[in-house]
């Protein structure tokens, strides 16, 4: 019974590896005046997260250890 | 006319380490188009593709900042890279909630003896009741038997069984009536259980 809506994606897996290969060996200048953008708020919200993004170690602190 | 220097991805992504946010501007924009058209070649479908160079481009943000990032080949690759293990964990997790299951519910709706087939035990507790039912009727009076076993056995209508045993509606319904309550009281005499389950 649990196994009849699920469906072999182990495929999808193979042809995500081999367009890897594909896309790696192509030049990144082959993109250059390709229409494929983001969209703008994606592009937006990525900028914004590098801007405000600071990982912990990062952040210096002299507080005090409370027990 | 001033020259416009291009800066290499390992420099931008040295100066966005450094803290020139502008940088990850330029990769994001020299990139973009690679990037996205892999992950669209992969999942076919627009808007999860654009989470999924959401994601990607979050993952590098963290890596750089965190300075972990170990420059070793294109800055591109290493981004497909990153889009590819997102998009092998949607495939695995679309795989996993696939899978029809009540397990995680606390109660199984369908999970019912009722929806089941009848077990021997059921079969033989009906057979049982139907048998006692039997032998209760033919302890009926003549008339109120007769009009039970039309019904119930013969399956003929009320205005039927008034025709054949030459009385009104009423009088053949009062007889049901009586026989049903004289049926519960010869139960009860006896202590049998007529409960189907």
């Amino acid at each position: 019974m649990n196994n009849i809506t699920t469906f072999d994606l182990n495929a999808r897996e193979e042809e995500s590896s081999y367009w890897l290969s594909v896309f790696d060996s192509l030049p990144d200048t082959t993109f250059t005046r390709s229409d494929i953008k983001a969209h703008a708020f994606v592009v937006s919200n990525i900028k914004a997260f590098a801007r405000a993004y600071h990982p912990i170690d990062s952040i210096c602190c002299d507080g005090v250890i409370i027990n | 006319m001033e020259k416009q220097i291009v800066l290499s991805d390992e420099q931008l992504v040295k100066d966005f380490i450094a803290g020139n946010n502008n940088s990850i501007d330029k990769l994001i924009e020299r990139h973009q188009a690679k990037i996205l058209s892999y992950i669209l070649m992969c999942v076919k479908q627009q808007e999860l593709a654009q989470d999924i160079f959401q994601e990607s481009f979050i993952r590098v943000v963290r890596t750089l900042k965190r300075g972990r990032y170990a420059d070793n080949g294109k800055f591109s690759s290493w981004v497909m890279r990153i889009a590819h293990n997102l998009i092998i964990d949607h495939y695995r997790k679309q795989k996993n909630q696939s899978v029809i299951s009540n397990d995680n519910y606390e109660y199984d709706l369908f999970n019912s003896s009722q929806f089941s087939d009848r077990s021997i035990e059921d079969q033989m507790v009906k057979d049982q009741v139907l048998s006692d039912v039997g032998m209760l009727v033919k302890l009926l009076p003549d008339n109120q038997r007769e009009v039970v076993e039309m019904r119930h056995y013969r399956d003929l209508s009320f205005k039927e069984i008034a025709e054949e045993t030459n009385v009104s509606i009423n009088t053949a319904l009062g007889r049901m009536r009586y026989a049903l309550m004289n049926l519960r009281r010869l139960a009860e005499e006896r202590n049998i259980s007529l409960t189907l389950s």
